[in-house]
C-alpha cells in the first residue's frame, strides 16, 4: 500500500506538469477514439447510402453482369423472385434493368443510361429517388408506363422539360434497334454529375416490354434488416441460387468496389493517423517523465542508499506510468464517450462544410452519426496504457544510472 | 569483532588529467558499541570514507569489512541489501521522501525489510517517542524543522536494527543549540541501545561529545584517540 500511496503522490508533485501529460494522453485518446466512432459513422452512411443506390446490401445478377455490364446478360424474374421469399433478414427486394441508350429530343441527342425500376419500392429505399432531390415536376408514379424521371443536366443539354417528349434508341434482346417513347414526369438534381448528366429512370415494365421481354432483370437489389448477417445471408442465398445457372448472387463490396475501397483506404489512413499520434504521446510522456526523474535524482540515490534496489526503484516509476496511463484512458474514455453521446444521437452535419459529397460516382450524405466502436474504444485505451508504460522504460534506465553516492551529491 | 575494518582504503577521483586521492590509505577499525567521530576540515576526505564504508562507492585500492564480510566481492544488488539490513545512514539534508510523512518514512524501512505490517506501530512508535517526535508522526518533511527532520532521519536509520548507523555531517545545517541537541540524542541511543555510531563533523561543539575522534586530513588518518570517561 505504501508503494502506490508512494506513487500516487509522486504523480501530484508537480499538478500543472501531471495535469497536462493527463490532457495530452485522455485528449489524444478521446480524438481518435471519437473520431473513430464518427468515421465508422460514416462509412455506415456511405455503405448504406450506396448500398441504397446502388446494388443492395446483396444482389442477384446473371453471373457474368456485374463484370461485362452487357444488356443481353439478364436473369428471368420469374425465376428469381421465388428464391427470395420468405426470408427473415431481408427487408427489401428491388428488381430493375440498365440498358444504355441514345436519347434524343426534338432539339438535341446524347448517350444515356436507362434504368428501369420500380418507382414505389424505390421511393421508399434509393436517397436519389427523394422528393427533396427533384427540381421540377415529380417522381412518376409505379403505374404509369411512359413517363420518364431524368437529371437536371441531361434535361438541359437536350433543351427539355417537364411535359416533353424523349425518345430513347437500344439494342433490344435479339439485338434489333429499337425505340421507346417517353414524356419527362420530372427532373432531379443529385448533385453527381454522371447522374445528373446521364441518367434517365422509367417505369421497368415498359423498357422490359421494348426489350422484348418482360420478365428480363439484370439486377435485385437486396436490402438486409442487419448488414452483420450479410455473410450468412450471402451464403444461404448462394445456396439457394446454385441450382440456377442464370442467377448468382453478389455483396455490396463487390457491385460497389469503388466505395469499398475508398472505406479502406481510409480506415488505412486513420490508423495510420492513430500510429502517428501515439507515437506524439509517447515522445511528450517520455519528455514529462525524465523531466521528473532527473529533478529527483537525488531522491532516487537517497532510496538506493537506505536499501531499495534497482529493481524496486524500477518499479516505482512504472508505477506511477502505470496509475497515469489508466488515469490518462479512463478520463480519455469518459471524454470519448461524452462526445460520441452527442454525435451519435444528434448526429454531426458537415453539409455545410462539404455539401453532398461525391464517392466513387455515389451520392453520399454528410450528415453523420456517430457508431460505437466498443472493441477499438477499450484497444484504444488499453494502447495508451501501454503506449505510457512503454514511455517510462528510457526514464528509468537514466534514472537507474547515476550510482549512490554521485546521485548524493546532485542538487 | 569489529563492526567496521578497513585495510589501506584508498578512493581516487580522475577528473581529467588531475587525480585527487580523496581517500589515500586508511586502515581504521570500530568496534561495536562505539560512539566515534571522523573530524576534519571540509574537503578532507570524510564523505568518501563514509561512502567506501558503505557500500555507496568501491575503493580504487584497499579493502573493506562489514560484521566481518568483504564488501569489495559484492555485487550491486549485495551491496544494496548490505545497506538495507546492516546499515542506517543519515545525510546532511535532504534525508525524507518529501511526499511521505514522518512515520511513513520511517515505516519505508521495515516495509523493504519485510516487516510484517502488524508489527510496524510498536516498532516505530517507541522510537518516535524516545526522540520527542510522537506529535509529529504525520508531519510531511516540509512542515518540519530541520533538527526534527533530523531526528526523523535517526529514526529511520535505527528503526531497522542496523549494525552501524553512518552519518554524513549530520548538524552540518542545523543551528549550534539543534546540533548539540540532536548529538546528545544519538549518544542516549548509543549508550541505551547500543547502536554503534560513526558520524563526521568538522564542528568542535558536536565532536566534543564523541566518545572516540579520529582525525582526518588530506585523505589520511592523523590523528586517533578515545576519551577515558
Ligand atoms: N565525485 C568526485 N569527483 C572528483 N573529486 C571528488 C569527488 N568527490 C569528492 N571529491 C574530492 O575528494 C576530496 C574529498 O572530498 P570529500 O570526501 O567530500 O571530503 P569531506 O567530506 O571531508 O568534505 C575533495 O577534494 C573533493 O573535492
Ligand atoms: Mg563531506
Amino acid at each position: 500500500m505504501l508503494w502506490l500511496k508512494l506513487a500516487w503522490r509522486n504523480l501530484w508533485r508537480n499538478r500543472t506538469r501531471t495535469l497536462v501529460l493527463l490532457a495530452v494522453i485522455s485528449g489524444s485518446l478521446a480524438f481518435v477514439a471519437w473520431m473513430l466512432n464518427v468515421s465508422y459513422g460514416s462509412y455506415e452512411k456511405m455503405i448504406e447510402d450506396a448500398v441504397r443506390m446502388g446494388s443492395g446490401h446483396l444482389s442477384l445478377h446473371h453471373p457474368d453482369y456485374p463484370q461485362e455490364r452487357l444488356s443481353e446478360l439478364f436473369f428471368s424474374g420469374n425465376e428469381a423472385m421465388p428464391l427470395l421469399e420468405n426470408r427473415a433478414g431481408i427487408i427489401k427486394t428491388l428488381p430493375r434493368l440498365y440498358v444504355s441508350a441514345l436519347a434524343r429530343s426534338s432539339r438535341d441527342n446524347r448517350a444515356v443510361m436507362i434504368l428501369g425500376v420500380d418507382f414505389e419500392g424505390e421511393l421508399e429505399n434509393n436517397p436519389l429517388l427523394q422528393p427533396s432531390k427533384t427540381v421540377s415536376g415529380k417522381i412518376p408514379a409505379s403505374d404509369t408506363q411512359n413517363l420518364a424521371y431524368i437529371g437536371n443536366r441531361l434535361a438541359e443539354n437536350l433543351r427539355i422539360d417537364v411535359g416533353k417528349k424523349l425518345v430513347v434508341m437500344f439494342q433490344d434482346l435479339s439485338g434489333e434497334i429499337t425505340s421507346k417513347l417517353y414524356r419527362v414526369g420530372g427532373i432531379f438534381k443529385s448533385g453527381v454529375n454522371q447522374l445528373d448528366s446521364g441518367t434517365i429512370f422509367v417505369n421497368r415494365l415498359s423498357l422490359a416490354t421494348a426489350l422484348g421481354n418482360s420478365d428480363a432483370l439484370h439486377e435485385i437489389a437486396i436490402l438486409l434488416a442487419d448488414r452483420e448477417q450479410l455473410p450468412e445471408q450471402l451464403a444461404q442465398l448462394q445456396k439457394a441460387c446454385a441450382g440456377h445457372k442464370d442467377i448468382a448472387v453478389f455483396s455490396w463490396e463487390t457491385t460497389s468496389k469503388q466505395i469499398a475501397d475508398a472505406i479502406k483506404m481510409d480506415s488505412a489512413q486513420f490508423k495510420f493517423m492513430i500510429f502517428l499520434l501515439y507515437v506524439l504521446v509517447t515522445i511528450g510522456t517520455i519528455n514529462l517523465l525524465l523531466m521528473s526523474i532527473l529533478e529527483r535524482t537525488r531522491e532516487f540515490g537517497l532510496l538506493r542508499a537506505i536499501g531499495l534496489d534497482r529493481r524496486r526503484i524500477g518499479g516505482l516509476i512504472f508505477c506511477e506510468a502505470t496509475l497515469l496511463g489508466i488515469i490518462g484512458a479512463l478520463a480519455g474514455l469518459v471524454l470519448t464517450i461524452v462526445l460520441s453521446l452527442y454525435s451519435w444521437h444528434y448526429g454531426l452535419d458537415f453539409s455545410n462544410m462539404f455539401g453532398e459529397a461525391e464517392v466513387a460516382g455515389m451520392l453520399v450524405s454528410m450528415k453523420v452519426n456517430s457508431t460505437w466502436e466498443w472493441d477499438w474504444m477499450f484497444g484504444l485505451a488499453a494502447g495508451m496504457v501501454v503506449v505510457v508504460i512503454l514511455a517510462a522504460i528510457y526514464p528509468v534506465k537514466k534514472a537507474l544510472r547515476a550510482a549512490p553516492a554521485e546521485a548524493m551529491r546532485h542538487h | 569483532m569489529s563492526i567496521v575494518s578497513t585495510t589501506d582504503l584508498k578512493r581516487v577521483y580522475e577528473s581529467g588529467a588531475t587525480e585527487v586521492k580523496a581517500v589515500n590509505g586508511v586502515s581504521l577499525s570500530i568496534e561495536a558499541g562505539e560512539f566515534a567521530v571522523l573530524a576534519g576540515p571540509s574537503g578532507s576526505g570524510k564523505t568518501t570514507l563514509l561512502n567506501l564504508i558503505g557500500g555507496l562507492d568501491r575503493p580504487t585500492d584497499g579493502s573493506v569489512h562489514l560484521d566481518g564480510e568483504l564488501l569489495n566481492d559484492k555485487s550491486d544488488d549485495e551491496l544494496t541489501r548490505a545497506r538495507l539490513f546492516k546499515i542506517g545512514f543519515i545525510f546532511q539534508a535532504y534525508n525524507l521522501v518529501p511526499v511521505l510523512s514522518a512515520y511513513e518514512n520511517v515505516q519505508f524501512i521495515l516495509q523493504i525489510q519485510g516487516v510484517p505490517d502488524s508489527k510496524h506501530e510498536e516498532r516505530i512508535m517507541p522510537l518516535f517517542e524516545e526522540l520527542g517526535l510522537s506529535g509529529l508522526a504525520h508531519r510531511r518533511p516540509g512542515e518540519l524543522s530541520g533538527g526534527q527532520q533530523q531526528r526523523v532521519a535517526v529514526a529511520r536509520a535505527i528503526v531497522g536494527h542496523p549494525s552501524i548507523i553512518l552519518a554524513d555531517e549530520p548538524t552540518a545545517n542545523l543551528d549550534s543549540e539543534s546540533a548539540v541537541a540532536l548529538l546528545n540524542l544519538m549518544h542516549r541511543l548509543n549508550l541505551e541501545q547500543k547502536v554503534t555510531f560513526l558520524f563526521s563533523s568538522h564542528d568542535k561543539k558536536v565532536i566534543d561529545i564523541a566518545q572516540r575522534v579520529i582525525s582526518m586530513r588530506d585523505g589520511k588518518i592523523c590523528d586517533d584517540h578515545k576519551k577515558t570517561q
